[in-house]
């Protein structure tokens, strides 16, 4: 068809390959896909440093959420607290390590380096300043590794337990449980701040949005 | 930017001879292998990456028969030891009459994982085949998938905070069953399948049903 | 061209934003988290409580994190830190204790282990079985002293954890004989403390055992106070028949002490007050020494005769009166000036002060002073027999004349000598022999001699004048005496014996009512052996297979290797005593003593059947004497000798008498050999 199409001019949306016009949208405006209504663009005034802020605002709550006592069950006079680490190494037994490894970096680890690494993308771009070196592989990685990082699944998985062993024993729930609740929101919040494509453009221009 | 919710013909990024990124949504030309903004690789739209999605379907169903049939939990009440499975947990629920609960746990732990399999499958299939017509429709179900498919980690979840802190010495303990790990790779296998599905494939016309190498 | 200098241009410059006005309101939300995290983190900081640590010998069951201290049943710690005391001999444990309750701990805190114990009277703290081993604290409610650096923590668990619940006294005992750890302490059949911590005393020469009574029976403790051993079973043979005494199955097995106050007039006795155990009730009534247990002054006899028949418990007599016991006796090789070597029987005996004039806590020292100067003044002790028969040997200290100087040898180990003095009595070595020779050899010559010296009267009479004027009657009587003469005299000296012993006995008091009281001892001996051979024992044992089978299968065979040491330990213990029970046969032990306790008191019964006899016939003989005498007048020489022979005849039954007054005071010879 039209093979002098120039690629600059364009974004295909990543889901259905549905080619847009590139256009810089001001500060507060959205971007959709034509067709599958994918959220493609999405610049907020100030979105890098608010991204910046609120993760380093998860990352302390992710610090809360090791260290503090998680969970603590009473019955019949005998007890028993567990942290997040104790959930995660619930599996260390023999063969099963891989999957407590596995459940650690996924409830913690990911969601950590996540944080980190956004920190690292973003705060030279919004001080005006390019890049630092291989943000780009930095921010691909975190990109993939989204869907992995299950911080948020982990604490509806706490909720499931909890209804489960509500009936067998008492159960109090320790800091660390609501750290990890804010952090749950701290993270959505953080998420609705953030348009890749932004992030990939103000990468590539080595330009503050 | 209006919304079009019904079909309405659009010139996707391949059918332009272009090559859109999977990740960053930067259009480069066809022959393109990398992405020049944030160095993913580029892979045209081809019925060839259903392999990956179907080598990992079926790594995550075999995954899936022993996460049902091995205990996911050992609980041990007051020295008596009972190993409950997916569907005998269901069951016991069912005798102890937490008919909700016992529901929950069917649809999440069950009908989810097995319609997860199912949706792909059916996917997978059809993409290859179908006209753009069936275009809206399959990418919702794609995107329920998607979306989904992290959230059926959630059993594993409970199971590791049941375990980790049900240890009330001989009164009641919980401990994790190998079928935790087995149903663990199956969410895995079945969330790369959905990923590697390449939901471009959806929208791509039967005129093109076979890779266009010029 | 010109370089003249133009004025320059003002440098102007954007004014710099203050750096406030930079920072974006976001910023907040991570300051807020910082702050709220660190004020949690600090929270628990400041809220955790005091480490205390505590050694014990081994951590078994003890696990960092999860063992738990309490402190009347309440969870107040954690343990935090298990390592070891710098000489690698006990474990220590660091345990976290809440912050409220840490301020009381001082001094007199003390802390121990809880386990689960199997013992003969069950299996007791079984929930730790399931809840695992925890650390019991104790503390009372004064804050005084500061908290140890390292507390001791006690190896088993104290009798009570609150000590101001009762009164701890400490009992001395001779041996531990049936007394196990944890046996009850009774006062009239109520249990009403227990015993532990039964261990050897300083010397090695007796045992400590730490009894506790419980409020509000420690209110009858008191000087006065008297314990005993009331193990097992014992029986009692007194004027009013025969008694059994069982207490608790458990004190049948484990032992048990009783205490009783007998006097009033005692003053109330502080914690740790030392008491005297005795043997048995009777002893503990009977003896010269208080219940009070004070270290009595002890000497050294040594004598070179044979002293058979000095036995533990033998009475020491001062002067004529009974103050103190014989309580060890042994061989001493000692090198004479010529270096032979040769042997005396060292006799260790206690005196109690308060029965030789002195005070009752009166200090050895003294006691050896006073003894000194009564030894100068020809003081000596020697072995001698009392009683009716000479046949109990005493350890007696009296004045013995003509004895060559001799002094107290006050640096002799282990006790200060006092110097002794040849037996008393000539046939020592015969009545050495013991208590039944001397039935055999005594009572029986004496009756003879009696009896002949009767028969010789008789005959005197018979040869007299007036025989021929004796009427049918006397002639019938003589023939009688005659028939029972012939019959003492032909009968072997064994069986003599059996029979002295047996009218001896039938002689005590009321022989009916003792018969009556014979049947119930042995009807009820019966019973409790039946009750013994088909209930407790095989249902006990029952029961703990039950209680082992359960606990098999409560904790899953699968997990048996997983479980801590302290539940496999107390299978085994179950085990062990089960084995035990069945095997060890406390049942058939039982059962033994009852059978010889039934064979014994079944002798005493035949002996009651067949003893009124001679008694009867003695009877008789003297009633037909007396009338005899009556019808008689006054023929002065035929008179005078049947005086005599009604003398004779009243001495033997008297000796006869006696005897069985004397079995009757201590029935348990005849029944346990004691």
């Amino acid at each position: 068809m039209n093979t002098t199409l120039d690629p600059a001019a364009y974004l295909a949306c990543p889901h259905c390959d549905t080619l847009h016009h590139s256009k810089h949208l001001a500060a507060t405006e959205r971007a959709r896909c034509a067709r599958c209504d994918t959220l493609l663009i999405a610049p907020r005034a100030r979105s890098f440093i608010h991204v910046i802020a609120l993760s380093f605002t998860a990352m302390i709550l992710m610090a809360g959420a090791i260290f503090f006592p998680f969970l603590k069950i009473d019955a019949q006079g005998f007890s028993n607290a567990s942290s997040v680490f104790q959930a995660a190494m619930a599996f260390s037994d023999g063969l099963l390590l891989p999957l407590s490894i596995g459940v650690l970096a996924m409830i913690v680890g990911l969601p950590a380096v996540r944080f980190a690494a956004l920190i690292y993308v973003l705060w030279p771009l919004t001080h005006g300043r390019p890049a630092y070196r291989h943000a780009r592989t930095v921010f691909r990685l975190t990109e993939e590794m989204q869907p992995w990082a299950m911080a948020e699944i982990f604490i509806i998985g706490t909720a499931v337990a909890l209804v489960k062993v509500a009936g067998l024993a008492h159960v109090s729930l320790g800091p660390a449980f609501w750290a990890f609740c804010a952090l749950i929101i701290v993270t959505a919040l953080k998420n609705s701040y953030m348009s890749s494509w932004t992030i990939w453009d103000a990468i590539a221009t080595k330009k503050p949005i | 930017m209006g919304r079009h919710r019904h079909e309405k013909a659009y010139l996707t990024a391949h059918d332009a001879g272009l090559t859109g990124c999977r990740q960053c949504g930067k259009v480069w030309p066809k022959d393109s292998t990398q992405c020049g903004r944030c160095g993913a690789h580029l892979q045209p739209v081809s019925t060839a990456s259903l392999q990956r999605v179907w080598a990992c379907w079926w790594a995550g169903l075999f995954c899936y028969i022993p996460a049902n049939a091995y205990p996911m939990l050992r609980t041990n009440m007051l020295g008596s030891e009972s190993n409950s499975t997916i569907m005998g947990g269901v069951i016991d629920l069912v005798g102890h009459h937490n008919y909700g609960i016992a529901l929950i746990v069917f649809v999440a732990s069950i009908c989810i994982p097995i319609a997860k399999f199912i949706a792909v499958a059916y996917l997978a299939l059809v993409v290859g085949k179908d006209k753009r017509a069936g275009g809206h429709p399959h990418l919702v179900i794609y995107e329920i998938v998607e979306f989904v498919g992290r959230w059926s980690m959630v059993d594993v979840f409970v199971v590791a905070i049941l375990s980790a802190l049900v240890q009330l010495g001989a009164i009641a303990s919980i401990h994790p069953g190998p079928a935790a790990a087995a149903f663990a790779l199956s969410v895995a296998f079945t969330m790369i399948s959905a990923q590697s599905f390449d939901p471009r494939l959806i929208w791509r016309g039967p005129k093109v049903s076979s890779p266009p190498h010029d | 061209m010109t370089d003249t200098p133009q004025p320059a241009d003002l440098q102007t410059a954007e004014p710099t934003r203050p750096m406030w006005t930079r920072l974006s309101v976001i910023w907040v939300v991570p300051l807020f988290a910082l702050i709220v995290v660190l004020g949690v983190a600090w929270k628990g900081y400041s809220d955790r409580g005091v480490l205390v640590e505590i050694q014990f010998e081994d951590a078994t069951g003890l696990k960092a994190g999860e063992t738990t201290m309490k402190y009347r049943d309440v969870t107040v710690g954690t343990v935090e830190t298990i390592g070891f005391s710098p000489d690698l001999q006990s474990v220590r444990v660091g345990v976290r204790v809440d912050k409220d309750v840490a301020g009381y701990i001082d001094d007199d805190a003390r802390f121990w282990l809880v386990r689960p114990e199997v013992t003969v009277q069950g299996i007791s703290r079984l929930d730790t079985v399931l809840s695992g081993t925890f650390i019991e604290g104790w503390w009372d409610s004064n804050v005084q002293g500061d908290m140890k650096s390292v507390y001791e923590g006690l190896d088993r668990t104290p009798i009570t954890a609150d000590p101001s619940k009762g009164t701890q006294v400490v009992l001395r005992a001779r041996d531990a004989g049936g007394l196990a750890e944890g046996a009850p302490v009774m006062y009239r059949g109520l249990a009403v403390g227990k015993i532990q911590n039964l261990r050897l005393d300083e010397g090695g020469s007796g045992v400590l055992i730490d009894a506790f009574i419980n409020e509000p029976y420690n209110s009858r403790l008191t000087t006065t106070t008297r314990f005993w051993d009331a193990s097992g079973i014992s029986v009692s043979l007194g004027a009013s028949g025969v008694s059994l005494n069982m207490r608790s199955l458990a004190s049948v097995i484990q032992g048990g002490v009783e205490f009783d106050t007998l006097a009033t007039g005692g003053s109330f006795i502080q914690n740790g007050f030392p008491y005297q155990l005795y043997a048995d009730e009777d002893t503990a009534k009977n003896s010269i020494f208080g219940g009070e247990f004070f270290e009595p002054a002890r000497y050294t006899l040594l004598f070179d005769d044979p002293i058979q028949g000095i036995e533990r418990g033998t009475k020491v007599q001062f002067r004529g009166v009974e103050a103190g016991e014989v309580t060890d006796l042994s061989i001493k090789v000692d090198e004479d000036s010529q270096g032979e070597r040769f042997a005396r029987q060292q006799v260790v005996i206690s005196l109690s002060p308060e029965r030789m004039g002195l005070q009752r806590d009166t200090d050895s020292a003294i006691v050896t002073d006073f003894l000194q100067s009564e030894v100068d003044s020809g003081l000596r002790a020697r072995i001698a027999g009392v009683g009716l028969l000479g046949q109990t040997l005493i350890v007696e200290l009296t004045d013995v004349p003509d004895q060559p100087a001799a002094e107290m040898k006050l640096d002799a180990e282990p006790y200060p000598t006092i110097p002794t003095a040849p037996p008393a009595t000539s046939d020592l070595a015969d009545s050495a022999k013991g208590v039944f020779t001397r039935i055999e050899s005594l009572p029986i010559e004496e009756l003879l001699t009696s009896a002949t010296r009767m028969f010789d009267s008789v005959s005197a009479v018979a040869e007299s004048e007036g025989t021929r004027e004796i009427p049918q009657e006397l002639a019938g009587t003589l023939s009688e005496i005659r028939t029972l003469i012939d019959g003492l005299n032909t009968r072997g000296a064994a069986e003599k014996t059996v029979d002295a012993i047996d009218e001896v006995t039938a002689a005590a008091n009321s022989v009916l009512e003792q018969i009556t009281g014979l049947d119930s001892m042995i009807s009820s001996a019966d019973q409790a052996a039946q009750t013994f051979a088909e209930l407790p024992m095989g249902e006990i044992g029952g029961q703990v297979d039950l209680i082992l089978q359960d606990l098999r299968r409560m904790l899953g065979s699968e997990d048996a290797e997983k479980l801590p040491r302290a539940l496999s330990d107390t299978l085994e213990q179950t085990a062990g005593l089960l084995r035990d029970l069945r095997e060890g046969g406390a049942a058939q032990k039982l059962n033994d003593t009852l059978l010889a306790t039934q064979d014994a008191a079944g002798s005493i019964a035949q002996a009651s059947d067949r003893l009124p006899n001679l008694t009867r016939e003695l009877e008789r003989l003297v009633t037909q004497a007396q009338g005899l005498v009556v019808s008689y007048g006054d023929r002065s020489n035929f008179n005078a000798e049947i005086t005599q022979t009604m003398r004779d005849l009243r001495k033997t039954i008297d000796a006869v008498g006696s005897l069985a007054r004397m079995i009757e005071r201590n029935p348990r010879a005849f029944i346990t050999g004691r």
